[in-house]
């Protein structure tokens, strides 16, 4: 026997389990049901709802289960008569003020309450005094609150406090009078706000999407993932007669553990927006009519055929890795190197260098067991809430969490060390650290990094001397980074950081298949399996060059591009299929043909996360109106195009077989970048006294689906993103008070005109704006108030 | 028997609090021989453990045993004792008194509590309402004990560090309770914590601490300075040494506070605070605070007050308040303001007690109005019942206790009231007017 376990005995069966464990665990581990409200695995222990009373021999009172240590020879009994004489008891606590609600409550009938009663209620109460009445709370659009229904396990305080990071809500008044609330009437603005519904035992907090559409029973379970960033948190998706109505987290404890976003559990509201792209649509004579699916096909590949080898592609990073696969196979035997999926990215420099896939470098795992962690350039808990959950777990640990950001960002973390530098100052400022630290660690730096600027001094101390010391360093490069218009020196800098700290080095990509892209050869550089090949146009090529044809995937470029204004300008010159699940009015200017793409939901395929996992996910519904799943589509096209033979797939599964065995075998691995090699480091955006535009993707903002999901646009977080946030000192010199509507002119006819707010958190010589609002990601701007006059 | 021989020493002088007539008893020597001499905290510890002293708050568990219950090794800021005087307790007001007349006792008894289990750091924890003169005397305490060169840092160049903090709370029974306590000083809501782990290894800002009430700490300096052998010989035996502060309240001619010999037989602490007023006959008493089961009068007559005779009789020493309840008391009523009591001051973190106590005291009310049914009384035992023992704390079994002991002693009374729609026996029996 292990020294570390010890035996006991629960119900009669010998069972042997860690010291330290309690008896709920032991249980649960051996199939042996206790009943419980407070507890939960993932949460701390409060054993406060006294459900899980058990005998234990030589002890005169029931202990709880999920908070009593285990011992040496411990002899436990659930069902004995002092047990369920307790559990009975508690069960009729519970019950005498609980509201007998339930045929109109949405927890009816998944309800951890009901279900206990079942089995420790009394039929006819005692209790004949009258039942305690709780007023509501308002705590925003997502979470519908029921106050009287509430039993007050505390598990919705914990969940806010330990997985969001902040305790939100808490509990107030003694006794009776206690009352789970934000105190003062607030929303709850956490980015994982949603898991409180599912951890609340009763129907105190519900889903405010979900309010009265359907019951439990009646919905049937899909396996799916999240298609909203590059984790690919685990989900079901529950629908009712092929629509899908509620999304709910599926336990994977190497990526989400039981937890999702607030993006992934309510996006799918946005799938009956009502400019669902529902039938196919051609141009004719200048107007878009609709059309069978054939002759659509047909237009279709008759534009794609026309532009041949100047075709561009652009999918969109979300797409399935079968999709992908099938986008690249068909144009690139019509003749087209030109497809991309990074399409908020703008250098591109070190292309060659690329690893095999762009990864976190790492497991998800070994990211919340790691001992110091740098964050450079991302809104973490907003971009990918759930690993800014796993850096806070691994905070909690004791890992130091430091941030290097080009704004401040509220990140919710236990932040030791931060560091904001203006965004124009961010590459230079990261070369300065390399240094430092190869100071500090005493080891030579490749030539190239002399070609950075020394003009600036930067203080670094602390990051370095930790980065320094740690164990298992990460450094994590996020979206803000990706998007900067030198992303492949701060790459490199990344890459060299983690040498330099022995640690390792991860990439935050966009949408939830970057990595399967370039292992499906949906961009420019790579083949299927991710071999290199002759490389064709990047994104931004394609749209700087104007090419006569191109073929846009489940993308709305004013929004999903780097440079909207210039992708409209290219769209507008050249013919368009876009095959899309939502029509936005740009689109219905530009494209000669529109095809209907079954959305996040409606199909079946597989992603590649950036930890590298593969994962399959089923159609939870029913393409809306005639759009069809993306793979059939381009399976048609295929045979529109005369390649029968090569795209005649019988089912999802022969596509995905034919990737593999390009591919090899799983698990994937992302590989290390090169940057050893010859390197020329680009000046940046020039640190002068000109203003810069920096859009900001908001967290609802990202893809065309949550864009539209009603719920989520109503948070606070998507509120705080239509603005253009400038630092005070830069308002002060332009002129500009709070709250005063501004024109933003970039270069050409680009401008933006937008509510100006002031904020500390933004570095002087820069604004921030939202996404779409007509300007490219970065570039130089002018800022001039709108005379309240002229706003009329 | 000998009157006031441990924390109410002082009170034989005209102005008991000040250092001045502290140091006529005897005062800070046992603490200025210590920074003089440094013995090994040990040795403290075992005299602590030989004089017999229990807990004086009212669970009774032995001092000495819980202070070797901290871990060992060099002295630290970073291990605490936190001094229990948040009594809230309903008829306990011992502890306001050594504040009030003998606070530098319970300085000295810190500061030595602090050195025998090697802590750097104390926190006295006073309930909200001591705001005014029990507060104000012992911050005047702790100052003088500074000015004196008794406290702070490197005292006396002895390299013995001890600092020690009066806070207020806002007045919740339950931050009596230890937990609650540690919750409330780091400025959380009031709600014990479940053990284990127990404070010793996981306290107040989750360092090890020991939490101990205010007379029992007060209690240290005299019996080191008289030895353990003096105080254990005082009381009854090496389970019940020393001396014990009796809150008597109720229908007695003198209430106030008695310190006696532990083992004192009732009828002579009863003697002391006068015998019955108004010469009525001896009901009912509730020996050891509201929260003990109530003894009838035959019961209570023979027993002696200490830890184990109290038990013998059936119910419980606690925190030394003695509610004596004469022949006109409706114990109904009695019984409805106690639950009303337990009702308003449970924290709400456990189920049977958040749910429980409102139960009963509803229950309880409508028998006392009038509405009551025979199955009530029943119900409420069993109620009773099933909180006790149940909840992370005492507050369940305190707010069950004197359920059902009432019912179970004065069953008669309960019935008299739920047939008759009045009461058995007082003033109301004649007054008062029930609801049909």
């Amino acid at each position: 026997m292990n020294d570390n376990h010890v035996k006991l005995t629960i119900d009669g069966h010998l069972l042997e389990a860690p010291k330290g464990e309690t008896i709920i665990q032991v249980a649960d581990e051996a199939g042996i049901y206790i009943p419980r409200f407070c507890y939960h695995k993932h949460l701390p222990i409060v054993a406060n709802c006294r459900m899980c009373l058990v005998e234990v021999e030589g002890v005169g009172k029931p202990l709880p289960a999920c908070s009593t240590p285990i011992t040496e020879g411990m002899s436990v009994r659930t069902r004995s008569e002092h047990a369920t004489d307790a559990q009975r008891a508690t069960m009729e606590f519970l019950l005498i003020n609980h509201p007998l609600d339930c045929p109109v409550c949405d927890q009816g009938g998944e309800c951890e309450l009901q279900d206990l009663a079942l089995g420790f209620g009394r039929g006819v109460s005692r209790f004949t005094e009258t039942k305690r009445v709780v007023p509501d709370e308002q705590i925003g659009p997502l979470v519908q609150t029921s106050m009287t229904r509430c039993i007050y396990c505390t598990r919705c305080i914990r969940v806010l406090e330990e997985v969001g990071g902040r305790r939100e809500i808490g509990a107030t008044g003694r006794g009776e009078h206690m009352k789970i609330g934000t105190y003062i009437e607030h929303s709850i603005n956490s980015e994982l706000s949603g898991n409180i519904i599912d951890v609340c035992p009763v129907g105190a907090l519900n889903s405010a999407p979900f309010k009265m559409q359907a019951r439990g029973w009646e919905l049937l379970s899909h396996v799916t993932v999240s298609p909203h960033d590059c984790l690919g948190s685990n989900l079901y998706g529950h629908s009712l007669r092929g629509k899908l109505l509620r999304v709910v987290p599926r336990e994977n404890n190497s990526i989400n553990d039981t937890w999702i976003s607030d993006r992934d559990r309510f996006s799918y509201t946005g799938l009956t927006a009502s400019d669902r792209a529902r039938v196919p649509l051609i141009r004719r004579n200048g107007e878009l009519i609709q059309v069978e699916w054939e002759a659509a096909l047909e237009y279709a590949v008759g534009i794609l055929k026309k532009a041949g080898a100047d075709l561009g592609t652009i999918l969109s990073p979300s797409t399935t890795l079968e999709e992908m696969y099938l986008a690249q196979k068909l144009i690139r035997r019509l003749g087209s190197n030109n497809i991309d999926t990074r399409i908020r990215q703008h250098d591109f420099r070190d292309d060659v260098g690329d690893p095999r896939f762009p990864s976190l470098g790492g497991s998800i795992r070994e990211v919340s067991n790691a001992d110091a962690i740098l964050i450079i350039g991302s809104r973490l808990n907003k971009e990918v809430p759930i690993l800014g959950y796993q850096v806070r777990k691994a905070a909690r640990k004791g890992s130091t969490v430091m941030v290097l950001n080009p704004r401040r960002y509220d990140l919710v973390l236990p932040i030791s060390h931060e560091k904001i530098v203006s965004p124009q100052q961010l590459v230079n400022a990261v070369a300065a650290l390399v240094r430092a630290l190869a100071r500090e660690v005493n080891r030579s730096l490749p030539d190239f990094m002399s070609q950075f600027s020394l003009d600036k001094e930067y203080e670094f101390t602390p990051i370095v001397k930790r980065l320094a010391a740690a164990d298992r360093a990460y450094i994590i490069l996020g979206h803000i980074a990706v998007q900067h218009s030198s992303f492949a020196d701060l790459r490199r800098l990344g890459a060299l950081l983690a040498k330099l700290s022995d640690g390792r080095f991860g990439v935050i990509t966009e949408g939830s298949n970057q990595a399967g892209a370039y292992l499906a050869g949906a961009v420019p550089h790579r083949g299927p399996g991710g071999v290199p090949v002759m490389p064709g146009m990047t994104a931004r090529n394609m749209f700087e060059k104007h090419l006569p044809g191109y073929f846009i995937w489940s993308i709305e470029p004013e929004f999903d591009c780097w440079d909207g204004p210039a992708a409209r300008a290219a769209l507008d010159a050249g013919s368009v299929v876009a095959a899309v699940s939502f029509i936005t009015p740009a689109m219905r200017e530009y494209a000669d043909c529109i095809l209907p793409v079954a959305a996040f939901g409606e199909t079946s395929g597989s992603y590649v996360n950036v930890a590298g996992e593969l994962q399959h996910f089923n159609a939870a519904a029913i393409p809306m109106g005639e759009s069809r799943p993306g793979w059939k589509i381009l399976r048609a096209l295929g045979a529109e195009a005369g390649l029968v033979n090569e795209f005649s797939y019988a089912r999802l599964g022969e596509i995905h077989a034919e990737l593999m065995s390009s591919i090899g075998g799983t698990p994937l691995a992302g590989g290390d970048m090169e940057y050893s090699g010859n390197w020329e480091v680009k000046p940046g955006i020039p640190d002068n006294k000109n203003l810069h535009a920096f859009i900001e993707v908001g967290p609802y903002a990202g893809d065309p689906l949550v864009r539209r999901a009603e719920p989520l646009q109503q948070t606070e977080d998507a509120k705080h993103s239509g603005y253009a946030w400038i630092s005070p000192t830069d308002a002060r010199e332009l002129n500009i008070f709070d709250n005063q509507l501004v024109r933003i002119s970039g270069s050409g006819s680009n401008r933006a005109d937008l509510v100006a707010k002031l904020s500390k958190d933004v570095t002087r010589g820069s604004v921030w704006i939202p996404l779409g609002c007509g300007l490219p990601m970065h570039g130089q701007v002018m800022l001039s108030a709108i005379p309240v006059a002229a706003e009329a | 028997m000998e009157l006031n021989q441990v924390c109410y020493e002082t009170l034989r002088f005209d102005k008991p609090w000040t250092l001045e007539n502290y140091r006529r008893i005897g005062g800070y020597q046992v603490w200025e021989r210590i920074l003089r001499e440094q013995p090994d905290p040990v040795s403290i510890v075992e005299e602590i453990k030989k004089s017999g002293l229990r807990g004086r708050g009212g669970a009774g568990f032995p001092t000495g045993v819980k202070w070797s219950f901290m871990p060992k090794g060099d002295p630290s800021p970073y291990k605490h004792l936190v001094c229990n005087s948040d009594e809230s307790e309903p008829g306990t007001c011992k502890d306001r008194d050594i504040l009030r007349f003998n606070p530098h006792a319970l300085v000295e008894g810190m500061a030595i509590a602090c050195y025998a289990m090697r802590s750097e750091l104390g926190y006295n924890y006073l309930r909200g309402e001591f705001m005014d003169e029990p507060y104000g005397r012992f911050s005047q305490a702790l100052k003088e004990a500074y000015n004196e060169g008794l406290l702070g840092k490197n005292i006396r160049k002895s390299g013995i560090n001890v600092d020690l903090h009066a806070v207020l709370g806002a007045g919740a029974y339950i931050c009596g309770e230890e937990t609650g306590l540690l919750e409330s000083l780091e400025g959380k809501k009031g709600m014990p914590r479940f053990k284990p782990p127990f404070p010793a290894q996981y306290g107040v800002w989750g360092r090890p601490t020991t939490v101990n009430n205010t007379e029992t700490l007060a209690s240290v300096p005299t019996i080191l300075r008289r030895g353990s052998g003096w105080f254990m010989k005082i009381g009854k035996d090496e389970k019940n040494g020393g001396t014990k502060i009796f809150s008597v309240s109720g229908h007695v001619s003198k209430p106030g506070n008695y310190e006696v010999p532990l083992g004192v037989p009732f009828a002579e602490l009863f003697e002391l605070a006068g015998g019955m007023r108004l010469g009525k006959k001896l009901k009912a008493v509730i020996p050891g605070g509201s929260s003990v089961p109530v003894l009838p009068a035959e019961r209570i007559m023979t027993a002696t007050m200490d830890y184990d005779g109290i038990q013998k009789a059936g119910s419980m020493l606690g925190s030394g308040a003695v509610i004596v309840m004469d022949e006109d008391t409706c114990m109904v009523r009695v019984l409805e303001r106690l639950s009303r009591f337990y009702y308003a001051e449970s924290c709400g973190q456990c189920t049977p007690c958040r749910e429980g106590t409102g139960w009963m005291y509803r229950a309880v009310s409508r028998i006392e109005n009038g509405r009551g049914h025979m199955e009530d009384l029943d119900k409420l035992v069993d109620i009773s019942h099933h909180i006790e023992g149940h909840t992370i704390c005492a507050l369940g079994d305190a707010a069950s206790m004197p359920v059902w002991s009432f019912i179970k002693h004065f069953r008669d009374e309960f019935e008299y009231h739920v047939r008759e729609r009045r009461c058995l026996v007082g003033p109301g029996a004649v007054h008062r007017e029930l609801a049909a």
